[in-house]
């Protein structure tokens, strides 16, 4: 399938060899003929593929290092060599200094010259180009053209009950055209072609963990006149351009978008004319529209300029504003935005002389201008779509099974929450704020865990309050014991002191004593362990609480547990 | 969970669903894609609650059984909401079904699960009807062809150099 073109330059010569030997003759040179053959092989592949003329038109536009805007190349008559602007011209706000970065660097090539190439280069591939390449397929321009005409046969009908596709649905039997008064897709003669936008950022050194990360952004298209079935094949789908890594902020954006709103608006306004299709030898003129842009919430928001899904104004379609209404769902009651409102704030914002003013309008109405604006037709109410992949399925579906259900494996490998046999009023720690005795916020968070742990129900113990099965009972407490053990030790001491149980030193006859002054953590978890006894038994009954207390705290020395169940 | 493995592990589907990754949850799955969500969403998860939490299933208090009811009853409104969004035919009935089960998510969402806030996803499901009845079903203008695109494009061998012809 895919052949690199040093193994494309392998077969090239190969074949130019096989050729060579074929028309070699044993008796003297080579046929005039022959001759002619070989000298017209082209030596290697691009050679070969520059003579099919398959290569699609693209312009490489040079981008500012600094503030992204890009600038078209201009061609001297008669040559195909690209001459740049060296300095960027931009003001990225209205009042701020021409930008001035330089755009070019020199490269040298083979033959000791030197020719100016950009910095960051942004290659663009010509929308035209594109269209004239689907056009020039018989059977996809006949795909195309008849979907249009399917739609206005059946316009008058009524929408149908089970919409199959975007063909039978409101919005393009309504969609205005280029000339007002006629619906978009009343094609007399000409083409009318729908297109689906879509923006996203990528990474484009692909998805692991620890890779490195490279933000790419992708600007691409898809033809809706093409049947469902072929419509989203590779080769069908138009890519604009690769935006190059550092993501472009808020409106430098605009910069990349403009080579394919140029064309876009250039193929509203005027029309663009082939001179020859498919079906069409004498040519035929076409206009495109973007009738839906289709991405994700943060590339949404980015492309249409509006303020984030994060901001207050949280939703490019209805008016409802400020984070504490996301939850609202009285739908019924929702406005939806007023475009030519939208529209002037946006226009306002291109026009205004200082960023301050800029700032104000972006605060009080939540607009930028976004070049989308340029398209006469553009409805961010409507046309802006939420996508139902990421908002549904990677929102909403990942939210709740994963957060608020908490279906993953390392919420399910936590140990289940202790069930409570009693409470305690502990002394709590406030998170925010000055913690006691140097604790970090971790230690803070064992306080709490510890305290929850002190008060959790031990096994093996009857309602009555008696142990009825001892082996049980030794091994919760031990398991109380491991799981003390994991905390910190300023966690711990902290406990113990609120709890005024200081540990006992116990003095075991073989030891010397000065070795016992020192408390390990052990120490302090065992001085837990018996105030555990202590609390559980007096919650549980009066009755047995000396009794079984003084059975648990007498075996709770021994350091393991064979020693504590003799 | 261990019943979410199991479920995804034993269940038989037909072959054009694309299966799942089996060790769902572990930190190795790594980020499951929109599609897989899907399928798990409305296939392999209800399956596994159901046979937990639904009718007939016992639990250690009445309290808990209620709950862990209620809680299943309103992720079977989320799962509905999925089902319903992506189907491949869209009707005014659909669409209106989708959204009341919806808005009686939301509501519950926060009682149920008082610890969760409303994100903007929330808000912005609430708007999808709108372009269900202007676009018709979603597969025409939802992102997957467009992710495709990006994830041949990230397949593809680069010198990770821009814009340069080799």
């Amino acid at each position: 399938m895919s052949v690199s073109r040093r193994d494309g330059d392998l077969i090239m010569g190969l074949i130019n060899i096989i050729l060579f030997l074929a028309f070699q003759r044993s008796n003297g040179p080579m046929d005039a003929r022959h001759v002619d053959v070989i000298a017209q092989m082209p030596q290697n592949i691009r050679a070969a593929l520059s003579k099919f003329d398959l290569d699609s038109r693209v312009v490489v536009y040079a981008v500012c290092p600094v503030c992204h805007c890009t600038y078209k190349p201009r061609y001297d008559e008669g040559s195909t060599y690209p001459i740049y602007n060296e300095f960027c011209t931009n003001r990225p706000e209205p009042e701020s200094d021409i930008c001035s970065e330089s755009l070019l660097r020199r490269v040298d090539n083979d033959n000791g010259h030197h020719v100016m190439k950009p910095i960051k280069p942004f290659v663009y591939h010509d929308f035209h180009d594109y269209l004239a390449s689907l056009l020039s397929r018989a059977d996809l321009e006949e795909a195309m053209d008849k979907s249009c005409d399917e739609l206005m046969r059946t316009r008058d009908d009524p929408i149908p009950e089970y919409v199959e596709d975007i063909w039978e649905a409101e919005f393009l039997r309504t969609f205005e055209g280029p000339s007002p008064g006629t619906i978009f897709i009343d094609r007399q003669g000409e083409g009318r072609y729908g297109f689906t936008l879509n923006v996203d950022f990528f990474n484009i050194e692909g998805m692991r963990t620890h890779g490195r990360t490279t933000s790419c952004g992708l600007i691409s298209m898809a033809c809706l006149n093409l049947p469902c079935e072929i419509r989203y094949k590779p080769e069908n789908m138009y890519v604009a351009g690769i935006i190059p890594p550092d993501q472009p902020s808020t409106t430098q954006l605009n910069h990349y978008a403009k080579p394919v709103i140029d064309a876009l608006v250039e193929s509203w306004d005027n029309g663009v004319r082939y001179s020859r299709t498919a079906l069409h030898p004498h040519g035929k003129t076409t206009h495109s529209a973007v009738i839906a842009a289709v991405m994700d919430l943060p590339a949404a928001r980015h492309a249409s300029q509006l303020a984030g899904h994060s901001s207050h104004f949280y939703c490019s379609a209805c008016q409802c504003f400020h984070r504490s209404t996301m939850g609202r769902t009285d739908h019924t009651q929702w406005v939806m935005r007023d475009v030519a409102k939208m529209r002037r704030n946006a226009e306002r914002w291109l026009h205004a002389s200082t960023s301050k003013e800029r700032e104000d309008i972006f605060k009080q109405h939540g607009t930028r201008w976004s070049e989308f604006w340029r398209l006469r037709y553009w409805d961010p109410t409507r046309q802006l779509v939420v996508d139902a992949m990421h908002c549904i399925l990677e929102g909403l579906a990942q939210q709740h099974f994963r957060f608020v259900l908490g279906l993953t494996s390392s919420s399910a490998a936590n140990e289940p929450l202790p069930q409570k046999a009693f409470s305690h009023d502990f002394t709590k720690i406030e998170h925010d704020g000055e913690f006691p005795d140097n604790m970090t916020l971790k230690e803070v968070k064992q306080v709490d865990a510890i305290h929850g742990l002190l008060t959790m129900s031990l096994e093996g113990v009857g309602d009555d309050g008696h142990v009825v099965d001892q082996e049980s009972f030794a091994e919760s407490l031990l398991s109380l014991t491991r799981r003390l053990s994991s905390k910190n030790m300023k966690a711990l001491q902290f406990v113990c002191k609120d709890l005024e149980c200081h540990p006992v030193v116990p003095l075991l006859p073989n030891r010397s004593e000065a070795r016992h002054t020192r408390l390990y953590k052990k120490d302090w978890v065992a001085a837990l362990i018996t105030w555990v006894s202590f609390s559980f038994f007096r919650h549980v009954t009066l009755l047995t609480c000396s009794l079984a207390a003084r059975e648990t705290s007498s075996t709770l020395w021994a350091s393991s547990p064979e020693d504590r169940d003799t | 969970m261990r019943r979410i493995k199991d479920v995804i592990r034993d269940i038989t589907t037909p072959s054009w669903l694309e299966s799942v990754p089996n060790n769902y949850g572990d930190a190795a799955a790594g980020t499951l894609k929109a599609d897989e969500w899907r399928n798990l969403s409305t296939i392999f998860i209800p399956l596994a609650l159901i046979s937990m939490w639904g009718e007939g299933t016992s639990h250690p208090s009445p309290q808990d059984a209620v709950m862990l009811r209620q809680i299943l009853d309103h992720t079977m409104l989320v799962v509905s909401a999925i089902s319903l969004v992506c189907m491949r035919t869209m009707t005014q009935t659909r669409a209106t079904a989708y959204i009341d089960t919806m808005a009686q998510y939301l509501k519950d969402l926060i009682i149920l699960h008082p610890e969760t806030s409303y994100r903007p996803n929330h808000h912005m499901s609430m708007h999808l009807p709108h372009f269900l009845r202007l676009f018709g079903p979603v597969r025409s203008w939802w992102c997957f062809p467009f992710e495709r695109l990006i994830g041949q494009i990230q397949r593809l061998l680069s010198n990770h150099k821009i814009g340069e012809s080799l």
